[in-house]
């Protein structure tokens, strides 16, 4: 019998579930965390938190969505950590969720289409652990890959019923994050883990093409450059922001971007200079790669930390952020008042976002709640 | 020492068994080492296959296709040398050398 003790509590080892003397594998970041110092490399520090914040609704009225209806499809016993739309196939939606908030069990791929009613249940693949992101083929409209709490990348195939094709086992901790590369010529992925590593992945590779260290401490988010073939960045609980170089196999920069751990980045989709970061400390922040002394912009509003952050596929100023704090909102960080809205149609940590490649006013998000929505929020159908 | 509470859940449901177990209750039941409901145990493995052929062009994506548009003309021609893009656009074949690390 381990015990564990993580900031307040202690955690005896059980073999069901994902404690095992390395300590609880809790979600980065809980409420509750945010004037404490850097995080053990482990999903520590649940402090907990009751009331605030917890039971709001949707109430109607200038939160609500009104560019229409939430499409909802409601998952039971799943807990949704990402969702990414198709690069082909227009609505069609991937999501990856774990049972049991990632803690203990298992893990299932959900595909899923729109349909008249509302969301149609495509196609489900369970894995053995929590799957934790997940991330589209750019060369075949059939094929994703995931990544979970045992260390490991899944490939699979939507035309089949079983999977997956392939398991890639190198990362010793949990992969938080994978990324198939956006630039033409390049079929790459690249996935982060807690381990503190980034491997580079050929999917028709058995093994990884190599792996970059230099974070000191865990990884939660990996993204391609959509504009510079081989570049790369990362966010840790390090609390900085690293640009790599795959054909440099190093580090380009290191921005420490935040004083807490960074969850979060992306690239902006028209300036291949520029970055946000989502972080612990609740706030958004902006990095113009040319000077990365202070960031170009700080969005302020979420009320617990940020979870997921992305630009807008079609606006260049636009992006979308989600949070511990239930809502997803979302910003235009070149007006003065940036917040556009603040969307509540979650009732539990709102984990996963994405934007249509398709259309310029969908949007798709998976909460803890286990529910994943695809919606159209009034800002993006209202022209500004 | 503060330790999870129970988040507040609207209406006990009358669930399917591997539902309805809150983040606390699933920390407290861990921490406590009691058994976990529902937990579902599989051990899944690699069927190592081949992935079903690709049918499907790759579409631009949308900053792509508004580059594509705000090009000259002759760019559109298919089989001509690569159109000089947008400065923002470029297809660098190396990160910029305007990028400098904190403290360089």
């Amino acid at each position: 019998m381990v015990s564990v003790g993580v900031n307040g509590f202690s955690c005896a080892d059980q073999s069901e579930s994902r404690i095992q003397g390395t300590g609880p594998t809790l979600p980065p970041g809980l409420p509750g965390l945010f004037n404490g110092s850097a995080a053990p490399p482990t999903r520590t520090g649940f402090c907990g938190r009751d009331g605030e914040g917890r039971g709001r609704r949707a109430a109607g009225g200038m939160n609500a969505v009104c560019g229409g209806a939430a499409r909802t499809l409601r998952v039971p016993g799943r807990h949704g950590y990402a969702a990414e739309f198709s690069p082909y196939l227009p609505g069609r939606l991937a999501c990856a969720a774990a049972q049991h908030y990632g803690i203990a069990g298992c893990g299932t791929l959900l595909i899923l289409d729109p349909n008249e009613s509302g969301l149609r249940l495509f196609r489900s693949f369970d894995w053995s652990d929590g799957l934790f992101d997940v991330t589209w083929s750019e060369n075949n409209e059939h094929v994703l890959v995931t990544c979970s709490g045992d260390g490991s990348l899944q490939l699979w195939d939507t035309a089949r019923a079983a999977g997956p094709l392939q398991v890639y086992k190198e990362h010793t901790q949990e992969v938080y994050s994978v990324d198939w590369s956006q630039t033409r010529g390049e079929q790459l992925v690249v996935s982060g883990s807690w381990d503190r590593t980034v491997k580079l992945w050929d999917p028709t590779v058995g093994k990884s093409l190599c792996t970059f260290r230099g974070h000191e401490n865990v990884i939660y988010s990996t993204i391609w450059s959509p504009h510079i073939p081989g570049c790369f960045a990362s966010a840790s609980g390090d609390q900085t922001l690293r640009i790599w170089d795959v054909k440099a196999a190093g580090v380009r920069i290191v921005i420490p971007a935040h004083q807490a751990e960074i969850l979060s980045c992306d690239w902006c989709k028209y300036n291949e200079n520029l970055l946000v970061t989502g972080a612990v400390d609740c706030s958004l922040r902006g990095w113009d790669l040319r000077n990365v002394r202070q960031p170009v912009f700080e969005l302020l509003g979420h009320t617990y930390a940020v979870r997921r952050v992305k630009f807008s596929p079609f606006h260049a100023s636009v992006l979308a952020s989600c949070s511990y704090d239930f809502t997803v909102r979302f910003w235009n960080f070149s007006k003065p008042d940036p917040l556009l809205e603040t969307v509540e149609h979650h009732t539990e940590f709102t984990c996963g976002l994405d934007f249509s490649l398709q259309s310029p006013t969908q949007v798709a998000d998976c909460s803890w709640d286990e529910t994943i929505k695809i919606y159209d929020p009034a800002c993006l159908t209202i022209p500004a | 020492m503060e330790r999870p509470r129970s988040p507040r859940r609207s209406a006990p449901a009358p669930a399917p068994a591997s539902a309805s177990v809150t983040l606390s209750q699933l920390l407290h039941l861990v921490q406590q080492g009691q058994e976990i409901p529902g937990l579902e145990r599989r051990h899944i493995a690699a069927i190592h296959g081949e992935p079903t052929a690709s049918r499907l062009p790759r579409r631009p994506k949308p900053w792509e296709a508004a580059a594509l548009a705000e090009s000259p003309p002759p760019t559109l021609k298919i089989g001509t040398a690569r159109a000089p893009a947008e400065p923002g656009l470029a297809e660098a074949t190396t990160a910029p050398s305007s990028w400098h690390t904190v403290g360089s």
